[in-house]
């Protein structure tokens, strides 16, 4: 009973720090510290991390809340929301399909990263091979950052 | 009694008067025959004569140019009053804060901190504190504006090339700058100055320089490509020119 409740506390730390840290991220995306040099997008990256490693339903109404909170700050209004609930559809999808493997979480963020690239690009009826590659590569690199101290912060502290 | 020295004397008197008159009837052709005879022989060599003679018809063509661009600005001003045409007015420029970027990468907007209570309007120019057209107002809230760079690649802008060529300034997804639409054969090259003039106040505001210019076979217009004068999102002031 004790260790069950400790479980669900350190679940719910971990739902709050993910929260918290996904509104830095998108504080990171507002302010630009980098300008547009640094192409990628912080809250896209943590929905991805969000969804590969909470349950379905509090990454989907994590991604739709944060999706709204992008809206606020863009012309085209329902666009986000449903980028990344759509991404967060697409790698819980990839989760029942892709087979277990070591790989699988950065394989996975490679496709949903490939999947966003190409919505938006879609969307904006405009194509650009070299932004793409940058876009797909700076955000990969900075996925593996973000997944590496992420996970020694949020579950080692929680004892998962 | 024979006086043959007093006959002489008259005679002679009577050529010093003839060659006198003819002298006074002939003065001005002797006198530029003088004075071009000096010319060539003393003053100047053969070689400043064409010369001079060039600036000479040069003088009187600019004389004659000056005498017909006043009686056209005359005129122009003649119709701006029968027209009812505003004067130019003055220079107003709004400081405005950069506070913030659209979160997505796939476009190059601005947050900036004034909007309705300055008396921001869409379309309105965008300036760095050198002068140099960093984008435009793209929409406008209470208190803050979007300011759209010049590289966002929803962009797009009526822009000048050097003195007479037009061409649409577009942003790509790339962050390149290009204009489109310039035919084949218009006289476009590396290093001339793209610039917008401001609606109201007719100020020529530079955008950026030609920097790349290419021809392709199965394509009717110019392939071009801007260099930026400003350098964008590098500052976080801005100016906004106002004009109503």
């Amino acid at each position: 009973m004790r260790e069950s409740l400790a479980i669900k506390v350190g679940k719910f730390q971990n739902n709050y720090k993910l929260i918290f840290i996904l509104l830095i991220f998108f504080l990171l995306d507002v302010i630009k510290p980098l300008g547009f040099s640094l192409n990628t997008e912080f809250v896209m990256l943590g929905i991805i991390f969000l969804s590969i490693n909470f349950s379905f339903p509090f990454s989907l109404f994590t991604s739709f809340a944060f999706g709204i909170l992008r809206d606020i700050f863009s012309p085209l209004f329902p666009n986000f929301s449903l980028q990344l609930v759509l991404l967060s559809l697409f790698i819980k999808y990839l989760d029942r399909h892709l087979p277990p493997h070591p790989l699988s979480d950065i394989s996975k963020a490679g496709f949903a990263i490939l999947g966003y690239v190409a919505i938006n690009s879609l969307l904006r009826q405009k194509l650009s091979l070299i932004f793409s590659i940058s876009f797909f590569l700076h955000s990969f690199v900075c996925f593996f950052l973000i997944k590496y101290f992420l996970e020694r912060w949020m579950f080692n502290l929680s004892g998962r | 009694m024979y006086l043959p020295s007093k006959k002489i004397s008259l005679y002679k008197i009577g050529i010093f008067v003839s060659i006198v008159l003819l002298i006074l009837h002939l003065r001005g052709t002797l006198q530029s025959i003088f004075l071009v005879s000096l010319e060539n022989t003393i003053l100047v060599g053969r070689e400043y004569r064409s010369e001079i003679n060039r600036l000479r018809r040069e003088k009187l063509n600019l004389y004659l140019q000056v005498r017909r661009l006043k009686s056209l600005k005359e005129e122009n001003e003649r119709l701006k009053r029968a027209f009812h045409f505003k004067k130019d007015k003055d220079i107003d420029l709004i400081l405005g804060f950069v506070v913030g970027f659209e979160p997505s990468n796939w476009r190059r907007i601005a947050f900036v901190n004034i909007g309705k209570r300055e008396k921001i309007k869409e379309g309105m120019y965008v300036v760095d504190e050198n002068g140099y057209v960093v984008g435009k107002v793209y929409s406008v809230g209470e208190h803050f504006s979007q300011v759209e760079f010049l590289n966002d690649p929803d962009f797009s802008l009526y822009v000048f090339i050097g003195s007479n060529n037009r061409g649409l300034l577009e942003g790509t997804l790339g962050g390149k700058i290009k204009v489109m639409y310039m035919e084949k054969y218009k006289k476009v090259s590396v290093g001339d100055k793209v610039w917008v003039e401001s609606i109201v106040s007719h100020l020529p505001l530079e955008i950026g320089k030609v920097c790349k210019v290419s021809k392709e076979d199965n394509s009717l217009f110019l392939d071009i490509e801007v260099q930026p004068s400003s350098k964008l999102f590098s500052s976080q002031m801005i100016f906004i020119l106002r004009e109503e």
